[in-house]
């Protein structure tokens, strides 16, 4: 089986790079391969960073149950330097990590099942900017949060991102999330990046319709018209069709759809694979 | 019921440290004439024998009390023998999956399937019968169990995020394993040492009254059972008070293991 396919992305420096995708379309493992828990079969990653942390859905499950913050988040420091043992003397650069990431003083004591979801997520980040890293992939980072404390880990995501020149890989599932957040969107489905672009375009005048319908059935997005939703399921990764693999669920579906995958459709720094939009852009043009 | 087999264990345990001040006389000292006596309270009872006498006249106090050195830390032995080991293939099968798990399981079934008391025969047989080699042969047969345990564990904490995370880091295998896995895998283990112990002290004190452990005139409880079965009949304390030990000492440390089973994960029911 292949999760992904022909994946071609990019993101900049102190830029936000958010996918986004319905579950089962590949953007978890698009993360494992990005930071190397998985190699790719066929294709490279390319980065000027040996290291790029992650940050996971899960923040209970990513800190390690019986280290206490202060340990967790110089954790990375002792791998890197091949130390075994925290000592006294990496009180301080926790202290300075906490501090970049919000987090005050008397929580470094603590276990992580000792403190909030946002406080761990906090400790997640900063563990993930230890080693001053310029590249971060977010997996899903607010998910699990709450819609107050989601705000408060994005807007010190956008903070560190400008202070630091951070570029970020943001994925998520949550529209509103990715429009406060990212520069630049690629819509995955099925292993595929079927558009990408600037995150303001392409989350208001989406051109392949599977983003279109994603739009749609996001109902902040949408005042007043009923909420349209995607019908049917996506089609099982594991039989491989011809053609677009939207076709099955695709309101624009063309005969020629069913046989033959689309090409890229490139118009400025946007991007589409979808025949009919392809077809109908060379019109108006 | 928890804290009675805790007093218990830690009865034993007393005896076993302190044995050489608390026993009345020396395990091996003889008495004239006063065989298989009875303990007090009994018809022919001698007041300075309070267990009794064994067969040769020995102090049958005395003998326990070397017994629960011996048993005890025998135990101890097979489980510290049987943990390193288990623990250390058990990290290793679970860590590298593939095939050497595969293999490493398959040779531990192996082990599995033959009777353990069959398989402490055979290595017994191998090295000749001795306490020591009685205490190896328990540990062989301890082996695959911990090795199961402690794989399952390794498997189920290596696919959790923060072991992932460490990796990501660049941190080696030795080193997650260490320092991220086996921590977070201390309760099945745990549970595992307090039951390894007392299937310990069952196995020894087996293969010693097969003859196949602890040689007499040794005080172990299983040597005593066999070298007192003989006198069933005519004297049943003789079989009945070291029997009563290994009892006592299994079933308190098989109530302390199930119940810290309990305490630390109620899932580990099911493994």
């Amino acid at each position: 089986m292949r999760a992904l396919r022909g994946v071609d992305l990019e993101v900049g420096e102190g830029e936000t790079l958010a996918i986004v995708g319905e579950s089962g379309c590949g953007k978890s493992t698009l993360a494992r391969l990005l930071v190397g828990l998985e190699k790719p079969d066929r294709g490279v990653i390319e980065t000027s960073e040996s290291i790029i942390p992650m940050v996971f859905q899960d923040s209970l499950g990513s800190l390690h149950p019986r280290r206490r913050v202060e340990q967790i988040l110089v954790e990375p420091i002792l791998i890197r330097e091949g130390r075994w043992r925290f000592t006294p003397a990496d009180r301080g650069r926790a202290e300075a990590i906490a501090a970049k990431v919000g987090i005050t003083a008397e929580l470094l004591g603590r276990f992580p099942h000792e403190l909030s979801g946002g406080q761990r997520q906090r400790v997640n980040i900063g563990r993930a900017l230890a080693l001053d890293s310029k590249i971060l992939v977010l997996d899903e980072p607010v998910s699990a949060l709450d819609v107050s404390i989601q705000a408060q880990i994005l807007n010190l995501l956008k903070e560190l991102q400008a202070t630091q020149g951070l570029s970020l890989i943001f994925i998520s599932h949550d529209l509103s999330v990715v429009r406060f957040i990212a520069q630049r969107v690629a819509v995955l489905y099925l292993g595929r990046v079927v558009e990408s672009g600037p995150a303001r375009e392409v989350l208001t005048k989406a051109q392949h319709p599977y983003t279109e319908t994603l739009l749609q059935s996001d109902p902040d997005a949408t005042d007043g018209p009923p909420v349209r939703v995607v019908q049917g399921e996506p089609p099982s990764p594991l039989e491989v069709l011809p053609g677009c693999s939207f076709a099955g669920r695709c309101p624009l579906v063309q005969p020629i759809c069913r046989t033959e995958y689309p090409a890229a459709t490139v118009r400025g720094d946007r991007q589409f694979s979808c025949h009919v939009r392809a077809q109908a852009d060379g019109t108006e043009n | 019921m928890k804290r009675l087999a805790l007093a218990t264990i830690g009865f034993f345990l007393l005896l076993a440290v302190l044995g050489p001040w608390l026993a009345p006389y020396s395990a091996s000292q003889t008495f004239e004439g006063v065989y298989r006596l009875p303990p007090l309270g009994f018809d022919g009872a001698d007041a300075r024998f309070i267990l009794g006498t064994d067969d040769v006249g020995r102090d049958q106090v005395s003998r326990l009390i070397e017994g629960a050195r011996l048993s005890l830390f025998a135990g101890l032995a097979v489980t510290l023998i049987s943990m390193s080991l288990g623990v250390l293939i058990g990290a290793i099968a679970g860590w590298s999956g593939g095939w050497l798990e595969s293999v490493i399981l398959r040779l531990m079934d192996t082990l599995m399937a033959l009777p353990s008391i069959l398989l402490a025969i055979v290595v017994v047989t191998i090295l000749g019968p001795s306490l020591t080699n009685a205490v190896l042969a328990a540990a062989v047969t301890s082996i695959p169990g911990v090795v199961r345990v402690v794989r399952a564990a390794i498997a189920i904490e290596k696919t959790k995020s923060y072991a992932l995370s460490s990796r990501l880091f660049g941190a080696g295998s030795l080193r997650t394993v260490v320092l991220d896995l086996l921590p977070n895998c201390m309760a099945p283990i745990l549970v595992q040492l307090t039951l390894g112990f007392g299937d310990g002290v069952l196995n020894v004190a087996a293969l010693g009254f097969l003859g196949l452990g602890a040689r007499p005139p040794s005080a172990e409880w299983g040597t005593m059972l066999a070298d007192a079965k003989g006198f069933v009949e005519s004297a049943p304390f003789l079989v009945v008070l070291p029997g009563l030990c290994i009892l006592a000492v299994i079933l308190s440390v098989n109530i302390l293991g199930d119940s810290l089973r309990d305490r630390l994960d109620p899932k580990l029911r099911k493994l």
